[in-house]
């Protein structure tokens, strides 16, 4: 041999050694799909009786040992055992029994005598199974040589010596059925299984269908299990359940057919509408939960066998979850209902109705908080019927409700394209301008709206306009655009032509550079309306005409529209240019006054004083406040500061302390809160102030008076 | 949810003209002076299924009934005679009900002898 020869020689050998081991590997841990593989490369490398050998004993357990291979997968293993083991006799008595097994009775005999040809010891067993394959094949086993080889007790199983059991079979054999019944009824102890299952077959085809079906059970309990029996067994129970379909009874049969035929689709069909009942009895009792475990347990077998889930079901599962406010699981059942409508045909959904379920949908989501799939809902829903505007306009809202105003804006335009004088949709329109904030943009919008003949949405659009006219001529009025502000507020006085506080702006804004139409709307005014006559004499006295003012403040106080507080306010407002206006007004304030007003007015005033550096005189009208009212706190307040600005710090803690006794009376836990901070920073040593007083009262809220007589005016 | 077709005495696949009808006759039978509360559940009923609108939005909320049953076409019975039945005892004693066949396992060598 060449030295090449005996090298590749060496090789194969090696990969041979290799692929046994791996394959003696596989098999110790029961892998036989690996070990048939491995050896088999084995064997390919190096033919080897021993690899053979164990290459058949591997498809031999595969074969036995796993369950799910089918019987010609079996059979396959079976014969590639043998082939290579040709001199083996168990795989031959294998194959045997699976086409046996299989009712496959000729080749059955022939491997069964291969086998007991091939087998020097167990010889009982082929030689047995023999017999049975040539006695079920209608042959007389006593008569073929392996007889020879059976115990008694094998012969005796095998030539069944009861004259009625006989009788019975050859009855039988013949298909004289009901002549058999009486010598199955004799043999009833001899074979009881067989002739239970008999005395049920004679049954049925007398027509009575209940007598068989309690025979084929007798004889199923009594351990007989052929293809036949299952077949008649599962047609009895069939026609028993469907029987029983209103019965309560129906649920046991159900359970007991399980055990039998667990895989039968109708009776499965049958126990789902049992748990499809069960819910409905249980919703009817107001048990949504149970009544919800019990459809989305037939939900998931119908999911399972890949059947058709009927849409009472889906109905049934999306209005429990309603009930327990499951909404978004809800809104997904209510839309794979949606999907399976019934499209053509009688029962066919009408659009409207589609659209209905929707909208509804839509509003499921929206409770979930899932407006995103709310939005698409509703765009199916148009898309299914484009020309309904309730629809698009319903839209729009719910972008607006998730403050998407980019496409709530988009929406709403498609809505104008087609309906441009629509009175909703130009609403709406508005109200997503107005989240823009852009005045100019705002009015225009809600001028379309109050343009339509839509009672109610143009009625709202003037109040909307009236707010947002008098918005944006404050606003000119602030950056000294009075000729814009005016053109607003004459607009808003159409709209509201009683305000009278309305005309006090609109002159107002007039004065400057059209005097004459000032004094034509401020004669508009009534004076008694609250703060008008301030705005109208302030106005004057801010163009320098005092003379004006004067005359329009006498015809306020003459008629005695002019309140004691607006007195004050006016004085205030002038103080720093006519302080001895001013006086006169607060004296004139403090005439008019009610007792009761005093010590407000008063501390009022004193605050003024303070502000304008006048601390003798504020100091004075304090102590006046407090002449009226001993306990009036806000009177306190200020002594209190001013007595600490002067070191008199044990004074000014008596004043603290009655201004708190006042506030806690007032129930005023935030002044309270204000002074007793005071209070702590004198104590600590430190110097308080009247903004750590007032910080506590809010600036925007109605307190804006307490904190004006206070002495801040900034409000 | 009280079921309006029940008290209406109407099945859930009616017809709006057999819900006025149906309506109109109970009402006759359950006036309002002589069955006040007969009256107001007849009408409580009428209003869930009056309009289109209504009505679905009723059937939506009602329990929906099992679907009706078709009987599937039975496959008819074996009621043949098989011969394996009469030897079915001698089965039970046979290997042809066993499934475990672990006594039939032999060992396979450790090393592939041949081949070392």
């Amino acid at each position: 041999m060449s030295k090449k020869k005996r090298g590749a020689q060496h090789i194969s050998t090696r990969l041979s050694v290799n692929e046994y081991q791996r394959g003696l590997q596989a098999f110790t841990k029961g892998d036989f799909d690996s070990a048939i593989a491995a050896w088999t490369k084995a064997l390919q490398s190096k033919p080897s009786e021993s690899i053979g050998g164990a290459l058949a004993e591997a498809y031999f357990r595969r074969a036995c040992l796993n369950r799910k291979r089918t019987p010609n997968t079996i059979l396959d293993d079976l014969q590639s055992a043998r082939q290579l083991a040709p001199d083996d006799a168990r795989y031959s008595y294998h194959i045997g029994l699976t086409q046996h097994r299989q009712g496959n009775l000729p080749e059955a005999i022939a491997a069964y005598r291969e086998s007991l040809r091939l087998e020097s010891q167990q010889y009982d067993r082929p030689a047995y199974h023999l017999c049975l394959a040539l006695a079920a094949s209608g042959q007389d086993p006593a008569a073929d040589p392996a007889w020879e080889l059976l115990t008694p007790d094998q012969q005796s199983r095998l030539s069944p010596a009861n004259p009625a059991f006989v009788k019975a079979v050859s009855l039988l054999q013949r298909g004289e059925f009901r002549a058999a019944e009486s010598p199955l009824q004799q043999a009833a102890n001899f074979g009881p299984a067989f002739a239970q299952y008999y005395l049920g077959i004679i049954a049925w085809r007398r027509g009575n269908t209940d007598q068989a079906f309690d025979h084929w059970l007798r004889a199923w309990n009594a351990g007989f299990d052929t293809p036949a029996l299952r077949h008649n067994l599962t047609i009895a129970y069939t026609m028993r359940a469907i029987a029983q379909m209103d019965s309560p009874d129906l649920a046991t049969t159900l359970k007991a057919a399980s055990r039998l035929v667990p895989q039968s689709p109708v009776l499965q069909a049958l126990q789902q509408r049992v748990d499809f009942l069960a819910g409905n009895r249980a919703a009817e009792a107001g048990n949504w939960q149970k009544a919800l475990d019990q459809w989305r347990k037939v939900r998931q077998t119908l999911i399972k066998q890949n059947a058709r889930i009927p849409r009472e079901l889906l109905a049934n599962i999306a209005n429990a979850c309603e009930q327990q406010g499951r909404w978004s699981e809800a809104a997904e059942t209510w839309r794979e209902l949606l999907r399976r409508r019934p499209r053509r045909g009688e029962n066919v959904w009408s659009v409207q109705y589609t659209v209905q379920l929707w909208r509804h949908i839509d509003t499921l989501y929206a409770r979930a908080g899932h407006f995103g799939k709310s939005a698409q809902t509703l765009r199916y829903a148009i898309k299914a019927q484009p020309d309904d505007l309730t629809l698009s306009l319903a839209l729009v809202k719910r972008y607006m409700e998730n403050q998407n105003w980019r496409s709530a804006k988009a929406a709403v335009l498609r809505i104008l394209e087609t309906a441009p004088k629509h009175a909703e949709a130009l609403a709406l329109y508005a109200h997503v301008t107005d989240a823009d904030g852009d005045l100019d943009q705002m009015i225009e919008a809600w001028e379309r709206v109050a343009a339509t003949d839509d009672k109610r949405h143009s009625h709202l659009a003037r109040q909307r306009l009236l707010k947002l006219y008098i918005e944006r001529g404050e606003f000119y009025q602030s950056i000294e655009d009075d000729e814009s502000a005016a053109a607003d507020l004459e607009k808003a006085l159409q709209l509201a032509p009683r305000d009278t506080k309305l005309h006090a702006a609109y002159g107002a804004a007039l004065v400057q550079f059209a005097p004459d139409r000032a004094r034509a709307a401020f004669e508009q005014v009534d004076l008694a309306a609250d703060g008008a006559a301030l705005i109208v004499i302030k106005a004057w006295y801010q163009v320098g005409d005092q003379k004006e003012a004067a005359r329009w403040l006498k015809r306020a106080t003459t008629s005695g529209k002019l309140r004691p507080a607006l007195l004050v306010e006016l004085g205030v407002a002038i103080f720093a240019d006519h302080p001895e206006q001013t006086i006169a007004y607060f004296n004139q304030a403090i005439e008019q006054a009610a007792e009761h007003d005093l010590p407000g007015l008063l501390t009022w005033i004193a605050a003024a004083h303070e502000i304008q550096n006048r601390t003798v005189e504020a100091y004075d009208y304090a102590r006046r406040a407090l002449q009226c009212d001993a306990w009036y706190g806000p009177a306190h307040v200020h002594l209190g500061l001013w007595d600490a600005v002067r070191g008199r710090r044990p004074a000014a803690l008596n004043h603290f302390q009655k201004a708190l006794q006042w506030a806690e009376k007032q129930r005023r836990a935030d002044i309270a809160n204000g002074i007793e901070e005071a209070i702590s920073l004198l104590e600590e040593g430190y110097m308080p102030s009247l903004d750590d007083i007032l910080d506590t009262i809010d600036p925007e809220g109605q307190d804006n008076a307490m904190r004006r007589l206070m002495g801040k005016f900034d409000g | 949810m009280i079921d309006p077709y029940q008290i209406l005495g109407l099945s859930r696949q009616a017809t709006m003209t057999d819900i006025k009808k149906a309506y109109f006759t109970l009402v006759r039978e359950h006036p309002p002076e002589r069955d006040p509360d007969g009256f107001k559940r007849i009408r409580a009923a009428y209003d869930a299924l009056r309009t289109p609108e209504a009505r679905a939005n009723t059937d939506r909320q009602l329990i929906q009934p099992l679907p009706p049953y078709q009987p599937p076409r039975l496959p008819a019975p074996d009621l043949t005679f098989h011969e394996a039945d009469r030897w079915w005892k001698a089965r039970q004693h046979s290997d042809l009900t066993r499934t475990d066949f672990s006594a039939d396992f032999r060992s396979v060598p450790d090393d592939d002898e041949e081949s070392i």
